[in-house]
């Protein structure tokens, strides 16, 4: 079941700098997140993304426009009721010392208890509960600071949880960690978004991971402001293909995901098929080597066998390895595009 | 708590009486143990001047010692978790030096105006320092908390805290200039700091201040465990940033103003006996380190005012020496073990 949760109308973001003077980072944003969808932020650096998640929840005040958060004008919340609503993961490493996994992930519980901080019984199991969701059972009883940033990170998650908010918002969680880790964070998520009703929002720089994992994207940019859909929708429409145009990545429309751009200055005809034939492709295509099907009687051509590469080039020569091939080729001249 | 935290505290706890004891007996006269019992309890009958030197030197001394010890560390505690910063001690925020500059107006111009050195004053004179040196404490406190409620960034007041510090030391500094040198000399000795100015009633007053003081600050042990997350997470879990800085700091810096009014300018034990409680007791929640902190601190600050007084320098050792000399070595190296500990680990 999923349903709108949170709701910009005509919302700008920004800082005001003095009583009437204003530094506008976005504005005239129009969109709507739902529970039970993974949806993912994507845009440059100094874009205002960490502005307008900080203006989400409440921590800087918006510019203009409204954000209705379950229904409720967020201004309408008091701090301890937003507490009780929003949780956060931020991008500020935690530098605490001697303070257990478990200790911290307690910390969530504090909109709940009372004024000396304690917990009780019940607040033990949810944060329990919120460690085996997270799997980090193992972590519990460690000290914080001997973890890794990609445990630290899921820590912070489950902290997150442990404050029973039904919106979660995480900015680049994914940011200085392992690939692996970053693959996990994201995994995580999205299992916590089918197995629980909450609504997740987080930024990010992972383009490949949002693209492939998030239920819907928002892409934010300073000329159009922020687009939203699912990323299939995007790709199709086009608009993930102009976002990022002229900076050195284009989108791959059949896998619907970025690459690096490459000029190509030669090129060369392949014959063969198989693994070995798509992984010389891409090393040619990293020397900047374009690779044509034509069979043109003039261009030299590789064909690729089981075992060997055989450069067709004058006299045919077999190479054992992609690299030597390589080398051979920047011996010989090829043809120019 | 662990049962192991309130087993080392009953320790601490004990530690504290038998140096308390042992303060009441150790001096340059010597008086027998019986007859210290004897004097306590008002049975017996002994020499009146050892009465005196037990009811007005060395009760007065010890309790001193132990009400400036524990309120300096639980000072010292709430200023670096504040500020997120291992090197934040109570004189950080320019507030000692407030004192340290009311001390220097009285003291350095009523000599130079009045024609009067104070040091003829007497106990009218102490008590003359004690106020100049807590209205000095309070208004660099108040400009703080205003300040405080300005800026957004904790390093940010954290320097202009220091510059205010910097700033009362050059007013000092004038001050002195234009002194005749006799009144530099007790501005000296009242910055080397003491927990024999104090005494009788005066005395009664600074430990009932500090008694309901100390407590107080307990009731912000919530609102500091948050703060050790950082701004962004405490906010989150409902924490008003700007009320609990102000908070913290009208806490911490109340309880260095009245310590510093009574007993000058004490460093080091604010700032390094927050990290001895943390080694000891490996936790950051003040939950636990504000209890042991408290203990800590007046623990030390007993042991300082023993040596401070042993046979042979009697009475001559200043304070601020003491607590120094003895008390750096000890952190550093209960430090220095614990930082073998996490690479055992």
């Amino acid at each position: 079941m999923n349903k709108e949760t949170i709701r910009l109308e005509e919302l700008s973001i920004g800082y005001s700098i003095k009583k009437h003077h204003a530094k506008e980072v976005a504005s005239h944003i129009q969109a709507t997140i739902r529970s039970g969808e993974l949806t993912c932020l994507l845009g440059e650096n100094g874009v205002g993304k960490s502005t307008l998640l900080r203006t989400l929840s409440a921590f800087q005040p918006k510019l203009g426009g409204h954000i209705w958060l379950l229904g409720q004008e967020v201004e309408s919340y008091t701090d301890r009721q937003l507490s009780r609503i929003i949780s956060v993961v931020l991008t500020e490493r935690c530098e605490i010392r001697n303070m257990t996994v478990r200790d911290l992930v307690g910390m969530g519980r504090s909109p709940y208890t009372g004024f000396w901080g304690r917990l009780a019984a019940e607040d033990w199991e949810i944060v329990d509960q919120s460690i085996r969701l997270v799997g980090i059972e193992a972590l519990a009883m460690r000290m914080v600071h001997t973890l890794s940033d990609g445990e630290r990170q899921k820590v912070m998650i489950a902290k997150a949880l442990a404050q029973e908010t039904p919106i979660i918002f995480l900015d680049e969680p994914t940011a200085f960690l392992d690939y692996p880790s970053k693959v996990e964070i994201m995994q995580l998520l999205y299992r916590l978004i089918q197995t629980t009703e909450k609504t997740i929002f987080l930024s990010t720089h992972d383009l490949d991971l949002a693209l492939e994992i998030a239920d819907k994207i928002w892409l934010m940019d300073r000329k159009q402001g922020i687009i939203t859909g699912t990323p299939e929708d995007l790709a199709l429409s086009g608009r993930l293909k102009s976002f990022f145009s002229g900076r050195g990545v284009v989108f791959d429309e059949d896998s619907g995901l970025y690459r690096i751009q490459v000029q190509y200055k030669y090129q060369i005809g392949i014959r063969g098929e198989g693994a070995r034939c798509s992984m010389l492709k891409k090393a040619l295509q990293r020397c900047g080597i374009r690779v044509t099907d034509q069979a043109s009687a003039a261009l030299p051509f590789i064909e690729v066998t089981p075992d060997t590469f055989i450069l067709h080039a004058g006299e045919p020569s077999a190479y054992e390895t992609i690299e030597s091939l390589l080398q051979a080729l920047r011996q010989i001249s090829l043809p120019e595009i | 708590m662990r049962y192991t935290h309130t087993y080392r505290m009953l320790l601490i706890l004990l530690l504290i009486v038998v140096l308390l004891l042992l303060n009441l007996l150790l001096g340059s006269v010597s008086i027998p143990a019986q007859s210290i019992w004897n004097i306590l309890t008002g049975t017996g009958n002994e020499p009146v001047s050892w009465q005196n030197i037990v009811w007005k030197s060395r009760l007065p001394q010890a309790l001193t010692a132990l009400a400036a010890g524990a309120g300096l560390a639980v000072s010292g505690l709430q200023m670096q978790t504040v500020f997120r910063n291992p090197l934040a001690g109570p004189s950080v925020l320019g507030i000692s030096s407030g004192a340290s500059m009311g001390v220097a107006f009285v003291i350095l111009l009523s000599g130079s105006l009045g024609g009067v050195a104070l040091s003829r004053l007497g106990v009218m004179g102490e008590i003359a320092l004690s106020v100049a040196a807590i209205i000095g404490s309070l208004s660099v406190m108040a400009l703080i908390v205003y300040v405080s409620q300005k800026v957004k960034g904790n390093v940010t007041l954290l320097i202009i805290g220091v510059m205010i510090g910097y700033v009362s030391n050059a007013v000092i500094g004038v001050l002195k200039f234009f002194s005749v040198e006799e009144d530099i000399r007790a501005y000296v000795i009242w910055g080397l700091g003491s927990f024999s100015r104090v005494s009788g009633n005066q005395m009664m007053l600074f430990v009932t201040l500090m008694a309901i003081l100390l407590p107080l600050s307990f009731l912000l042990i919530k609102t500091l465990n948050l703060m050790l997350l950082g701004d962004g997470y405490a906010r989150n879990l409902g924490l008003n940033i700007k009320r609990a800085r102000l908070l913290v700091i009208v806490s911490a810096g109340v309880l260095t103003a009245i310590v510093t009014a009574y007993c000058g300018p004490i460093i080091f034990l604010g700032l390094a006996v927050p990290h001895l409680a943390r080694a000891m007791f490996q936790t950051s929640d003040h939950w636990t380190l504000m209890p042991a902190t408290l203990l800590l601190g007046a623990a030390l600050a007993l042991i300082c005012n023993l040596l401070a007084r042993m046979p042979g320098f009697e009475g001559a050792l200043p304070v601020n020496s003491v607590t120094a000399l003895v008390g750096a070595p000890v952190v550093a190296s209960v430090l220095f073990n614990k930082r073998k500990n996490d690479w055992n680990e």
